[in-house]
């Protein structure tokens, strides 16, 4: 039975596939195509642009200026990382960078995380004949929540330059120096890191994920980060200019901190055209990913229903072109709400609609012919980030047989995203979000 | 009562008080032009120096060292040490010292036993002056670091009184009340000072330099990290590989140092504690820990003055010239550590107890003893060899020190040493008893023991 549909729908797909050549290949799109593809198209395009743009103008390095060297205060957000934070604390302080760096291990609930703040207590010593480097542990007994862990953090920074980490990420000793380089440009405020998975040989799951962080973040941000329109600044790993978030009042919400602060400072953007929002590839830092599907899928769960109530119900106010400018408002909409919320509903629909209506060999052509075309796509911005874009080829390249099974995952996700959507609007469950107890939100503004 | 009054500067004491005759001098060399010996002295004005020197000489004289010594003004240590206290008058003076005559009645000593013997004098004080506490001093030019300055002055032993206090307290005189310090000595000059350089530990050199150190995980290369430097990124000198994360693709080696003689690296340098008087190197192991003691008297003290009798018979014995039995015991620890590593060590142990000391002393009298001691000592400084050490135990164990001596080497030692017994027979038919126990190393070694308690067992067998 199952064998029987599978062999229909491959001469379906096949047939279809001939029609391209037979009826001319705008019928064969327009007939068979799923629509949203079109939507998806011209932010891909933009991104190879953007990343072909960055290319050329590293071909051609400007010159840095090695003498800027601002103090840089890394907040590390600790919780129940347990030892895995020395790793992050050394990586710190083992940076190549000749200026100060502060580095402040924010406890949130030391009561409970007794052996992250011991853990973190032990690396004092290793602290003791290392010159310009500071180590400050801020244990916060009561357990606070993300936003008053940063807050507390921000409060003793003394450094002109603030990094935001996540305790179980861990930086190149680099890292330091090529962020600092970005801020030189006074009307930089906020670099985005670029992220990597550092578990990614722990399961498929963790590799899948480091194909993803390398197209979407290393690869897409390059390119966006052209067109001054980086979507989002992470929580594991966020550089600003310490002056502009405290103007703004450091970090709020109680959910999604990143994402509002990105767009919280996006809002100056139609105002001072010169502010600027960039990413540093170059920046790198590596960081634990969920290994179990489990796992995977219940860490975006809550990261797609927290965007879901950071744009739908903080900032729809935000979706205005006298706050973000037109370009900023376009882009925000299109990779905001389109892809992070419209898109995955759409593809549900679609995806139901079509089995309702079509015979099954039918459908299954039309998936695998959808297959192709991501596995082109995600091939594509695979080898492009690889060729200009990674500092890493060669262990790159190992994860290159999990890019088969890449347009799977990328298409669950996508589903995910939508019932995590639907969660949020039906159940808000963002209240419920592991990362701040409730009574923080129920004082929080929104 | 007659006072000498020493008015080495301005004086203020009211001296005119009826029947207390008080003479004053200017110096100690005024003092002797007097030539009478008075009840006591004060001492006031001048510098600290001038009143020291004269306090000094009163102590050490045999025929002034029991006498009260008053202080008006001065303080200090060593004042406290030497003198009887502060006082504010001649009436204080005369009411502090009355005590002292009376007890001073009591012994029955004339001048001439004083001048002999300095054991005796240090004893006589310290019946007068059951209260005091002979007080290590701290002296950072002195060879052992602490001085007793009351048994120096009172013995005049140029030494600081290390040696004194060794037979004070061998002979229960003494008692060691508090831990004031712990210095080491040399092994091979006993002094204390010294210089801990830190050197390579192939090649003993002091050129050595600390500096942070990056080992490649690609290649293994471990290197200076300066070597690395490239503008803001690390490359590997050797492999050409880009280093980006810490415990990842490098990590910091345990070693920290570069020996610029020999170019090797290392985690830690060794210690060498140079000895500043002799020039000897010594690993700090080495040293010989030595406790300095605050020492108080025992009522031995009393038995000792008022019978007269300082000498204890087994005291004859300390003419084997002796080592001190802390340095004994742990030379004798020391040779088992060595016989532990390095197999070819040996050395062997003999302990002497003679049974029947007291008893000769009732029967042929004190200088017959000393006759037979002696000659029975000078044998047995013909039988061993000068490399060998000897020394004598507060509970009166003679110990032999054979090195490099085997377990039949020192039988052959031991049947000689019970022969030279016979050739002590005296008319009265009664001769030196004495039992034997021997110790040869490795052979009877018992795992893990330490010299003290090896010398603890073997005296336990001769008991
Ligand atoms: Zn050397
Ligand atoms: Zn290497
Ligand atoms: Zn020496």
């Amino acid at each position: 039975m199952i064998l029987e549909i599978l062999a229909h729908a491959y001469h379906t797909l096949i047939l279809l596939l001939l029609s391209m050549f037979q009826h001319g290949l705008e019928l064969f799109i327009l007939k068979f195509v799923p629509f949203f593809i079109f939507l998806e198209m011209p932010v891909y395009l933009l991104v190879l642009i953007g990343i072909l743009k960055y290319y050329s103008k590293e071909l051609t390095p400007a010159l840095e200026n090695p003498a800027f060297l601002p103090t840089v205060s890394c907040i590390i957000t600790c919780y129940s990382e347990g030892e895995d934070v020395q790793i992050t604390i050394r990586s710190l302080c083992e940076q190549l960078y000749m200026g100060r760096i502060e580095i402040i291990a924010v406890i949130d609930g030391a009561h409970q995380n007794r052996n992250t703040y011991s853990a973190a207590q032990e690396m004092k010593a290793y602290f003791r004949d290392k010159p310009r480097r500071i180590l400050r542990i801020l244990p916060k007994w009561q357990r606070g929540g993300r936003v008053s862990t940063l807050n507390a953090g921000l409060q003793c920074a003394t450094g002109e330059i603030v990094i935001n980490v996540d305790g179980d990420t861990s930086f190149d000793n680099d890292m330091v120096y090529r962020a600092t380089r970005q801020f030189i440009n006074p009307n930089v405020v906020g670099v985005a890191g670029n992220l990597r998975v550092r578990n990614k040989n722990a399961s498929m799951v963790t590799h899948l994920q480091a194909i993803e962080y390398l197209i979407s973040i290393h690869a897409t941000r390059t390119g966006l980060s052209e067109f001054n329109l980086v979507n989002n600044i992470s929580g594991a790993f966020g550089i600003f200019r310490k002056a502009f978030i405290q103007k703004l009042g450091g970090w709020d919400s109680g959910t999604a901190e990143d994402l509002d602060m990105t767009l919280r400072i996006k809002n100056y953007f139609a105002r001072h055209p010169d502010l600027r929002i960039c990413f540093e590839p170059r920046a790198i830092g590596h960081t634990d990913v969920p290994t179990t599907f489990y796992d995977f899928f219940n860490q975006r769960l809550r990261w797609d229903g927290d965007l879901f109530y950071i744009y739908i119900r903080k900032h729809y106010l935000s979706f205005n072109p006298r706050l973000l400018g037109w370009k900023n408002m376009l882009m925000q909409l299109l990779v905001g709400m389109l892809f992070q919320i419209i898109l995955p509903f759409v593809i549900l629909f679609y995806s139901c609609y079509i089995f309702a209506v079509y015979p099954t060999g039918l459908v299954l052509a039309v998936w695998a012919l959808v297959y192709l075309l991501y596995l082109a796509i995600t091939i594509i911005f695979f080898f492009v980030s690889i060729l200009l874009l990674s500092e890493r080829p060669w262990q790159d390249l190992r994860l290159a047989p999990y890019l088969f099974i890449m347009p799977f995952f990328t298409f669950s996700m996508r589903i995910w995203a939508a019932i995590a959507c639907m969660k949020e609007l039906f159940m808000q469950s963002h209240l419920d979000s592991t990362m701040a107890p409730w009574w923080v939100l129920k004082k929080g503004k929104f | 009562m007659d006072f000498i009054y020493f008015a080495l500067g301005k004086h203020s004491l009211l001296i005119d008080i009826n029947d207390i005759s008080c003479v004053t001098c200017s110096s100690y060399e005024e003092y002797l032009e007097h030539k009478t010996v008075p009840d006591g002295f004060i001492i006031e004005g001048s510098s600290d120096d001038v009143a020291l020197e004269v306090l000094k000489k009163l102590r050490g004289a045999s025929d002034t060292f029991l006498c009260p010594v008053f202080l008006c003004e001065h303080t200090g240590k060593l004042f406290d040490m030497l003198s009887d206290g502060k006082v504010s008058s001649l009436e204080e003076a005369t009411v502090q010292s009355a005590s002292l005559f009376q007890q001073q009645m009591r012994l029955h000593h004339d001048i001439d036993d004083y001048t002999e013997n300095a054991l005796l004098r240090v004893l006589a004080y310290l019946f007068l002056r059951p209260k005091t506490v002979v007080l290590p001093f701290q002296q950072w030019n002195h060879p052992h670091l602490y001085s007793y300055p009351l048994l120096e002055v009172l013995a005049g032993d140029e030494q600081g009184g290390a040696t004194l206090v060794a037979t004070l307290k061998n002979r229960k005189f003494i008692t060691a009340t508090e831990l004031v310090d712990r210095v080491r000595h040399c092994p091979a000059c006993n002094y204390a000072h010294f210089n801990f350089i830190d050197v390579c530990p192939e090649c003993n050199s002091i050129e050595i330099e600390k500096k942070p150190f990056l080992h490649c995980f690609i290649c293994g290369n471990v290197a200076p990290q300066e070597q690395f430097m490239h503008n803001n990124t690390l490359t590997c000198p050797q492999c050409m590989g880009q280093l980006r994360h810490i415990g990842v693709d490098y990590d910091r080696p345990l070693e920290n140092y570069i020996c610029k003689d020999c170019d090797c690296l290392f985690q830690e340098p060794d210690v060498v504690a140079h000895c500043q008087h002799c020039g000897k190197r010594n690993r700090p192991d080495e040293l010989m820990p030595w406790p300095v003691y605050a020492y108080q008297s025992t009522d031995r003290v009393t038995y000792a003055v008022r019978t007269g009798e300082v000498d204890d018979v087994y005291s004859l014995f300390d003419e084997l010239q002796n080592i001190n039995p802390v340095h004994f015991n742990y030379t004798v620890d020391w040779l088992l550590k060595m016989c532990q590593r390095y197999t070819d060590e040996l050395f062997s142990l003999v302990g002497i107890r003679v049974k029947n000391l007291s008893e000769l002393y009732k029967k042929i009298g004190r200088y017959r003893l000393i006759e037979l001691v002696d000659g029975y000592i000078s044998r047995i400084r013909e039988t061993v060899r000068v490399t060998d050490l000897m020394t004598r135990t507060v509970t009166d164990v003679i110990w032999i020190l054979l090195s490099k001596t085997d377990s039949s080497g020192c039988d052959i030692i031991v049947s000689r040493l019970m022969s030279l017994q016979s050739l002590t027979i005296q008319d009265e038919g009664v001769q030196l008893e004495c039992e034997v126990v021997t110790f040869s190393a490795p052979d009877n070694m018992i795992a893990g023991e330490t010299g003290e308690q090896l010398l603890v067992r073997l005296e336990g067998e001769i008991a």
